[in-house]
């Protein structure tokens, strides 16, 4: 069967479209996937391990530290003290302030994107997250988005800009979330026009 | 018509030729692809980190158990403080346990896999499919959540790593049971949120996960028993 050059050219044409379509399925795909979960190396692995051994350990000796300090009537009072205090900073019902960094979004985003922003600052050593001054506790509820594309959280809708505010050690957390491939990096590849500022800030507030 | 054809085949492939170039560039979908003994070294250095971290994960519930308990006898002797108060706390922080009216969600993958194999992370259940259940479930107004018995609270970190899941950087798999406590009619609801869930939803038909939900009326859930990071917090007085 000998086929004509018109034929000839249509296979060609079907096969380079087939391609073309194939490869920017593929290219969108993976760069979704990319966006919210990255592939961490296995030697990052055994190192993440190995550094909550660590902290688990250290958290060990301050149990033991403040059972020891219990258990003498002079200091007993004191280690309660402290407990409170620092339970004060974990309840969320308390007003709270730090150091910090805050970043500003000025495009509107998913309740999605600021999941993984979220977790991504808390993954890069964040003590306490806000957004729009709101800050996120255990009496919070989730993330949630009205149909005109503003986000809500309990009964708080916010609109853009998005003021997250995070209190910790401002240089870890950038270095962490401004890496190259890191989460700013990611979501301004995948979210075209989309304007990230992050800048240090001496004391945040979060009531 | 010779000249059209030989132009049509120069542009076609210049086209393949940057199909070719498009294709090579493509960020690699692949979660694991080790050498073998790469990857056995790394299966036995897990294992050994994750036997540590059981061991002393449970040594950290049972020492804090104790300082609460001292910390009671304390305040029953003396009085010098509201143990109510310091209660009030450990709850508000998820340092207590629940149990309450609930859900409690199965989610695996449909397929038995190994951690050398090499995997498409399409297929798998990745920290972005929990995270989102997360979420829907404290849209739903759950007190208390916990994945695989590890309690999330505010700063839960859920990232995936390899072929597995840390949570709060503990290593965690498939299959995933998931905990919530709550009101049963407003979490079921939540789950059932498209504008959430559409994305989870469509990668579990996809993959064949495994997705059920068991209302029940007696959840439990275990108290945190990690660490906070307050180092940066100061309480305003």
């Amino acid at each position: 069967m000998i086929l004509s050059k018109k034929e000839i050219l249509l296979a060609f044409g079907l096969i380079l479209g087939f391609l073309v379509f194939s490869q920017g399925k593929s290219m969108g795909e993976a760069k979704e996937n990319l966006v919210r979960d990255t592939n961490t190396s296995i030697f990052q692995e055994i190192k993440i391990l190995k550094n909550k051994n660590k902290e688990l350990n250290k958290d060990l000796d301050n149990l033991n530290n403040n059972f020891e300090k219990l258990s003498n009537q002079d200091l007993a009072i004191e280690a309660i003290k402290d407990d409170i205090n620092k339970y004060k900073k974990t309840s969320g019902k308390y007003p709270i302030f730090g150091p910090g960094v805050e970043i500003i979004i000025e495009s509107s985003v998913s309740p999605q994107f600021m999941i993984d922003l979220i977790n991504e600052l808390y993954n890069s050593s964040a003590n306490a997250v806000s957004i729009n001054g709101i800050r996120i506790t255990n009496q919070r509820n989730g993330i949630d988005s009205m149909p005109n594309g503003q986000l809500f959280i309990d009964s708080f809708v916010f609109s853009t800009p998005y003021k997250i505010n995070a209190i910790g050690d401002a240089n870890t957390i950038k270095n962490l979330i401004l890496a190259p491939n890191g989460f700013i990096q990611r979501a301004i590849d995948s979210n075209q026009g989309m304007e990230v500022l992050v800048q240090n800030k001496d004391i945040i507030q979060m009531d | 018509m010779r000249k059209l054809l030989v132009i049509s085949f120069f542009f076609s492939g210049i086209i393949l030729g940057l199909f070719l170039i498009a294709q090579f560039f493509t960020p690699k979908n692949i979660v694991s692809s080790s050498p073998l003994h790469e990857v056995e070294a790394k299966d036995s250095l897990i294992k050994e980190f994750v036997e540590e971290q059981a061991y002393l994960l449970t040594r950290v519930r049972d020492m804090r158990k104790k300082v609460e308990e001292k910390q009671i006898e304390i305040a029953n002797e003396t009085e010098a403080y509201n143990i109510k108060f310091l209660e009030d706390l450990r709850v508000s922080s998820g340092l207590k346990s629940a149990s309450g009216e609930g859900v409690e969600i199965n989610l695996s993958e449909n397929r038995t896999r190994r951690t050398n194999d090499s995997i498409d992370n399409q297929s798998i259940i990745l920290a972005s499919d929990l995270r989102d259940i997360v979420n829907v479930l404290f849209s739903g107004q759950a007190e208390a959540v916990s994945i695989n018995n590890h309690r999330i609270f505010y700063g839960t970190v859920i990232s995936s790593v390899g072929n597995t899941v840390l949570i709060n950087n503990i290593h965690s798999s498939a299959p995933y049971t998931i905990k919530a406590i709550g009101e049963k009619n407003s979490l079921i609801s939540s789950l059932q949120n498209k504008k959430l869930m559409g994305e989870f939803y469509r990668r579990v038909e996809e993959n064949n996960f495994k997705f059920y939900v068991e209302i029940s009326d007696d959840v439990f859930i275990l108290p945190y028993n990690g660490t906070f990071k307050v180092d940066y917090i100061n309480l305003v007085e």
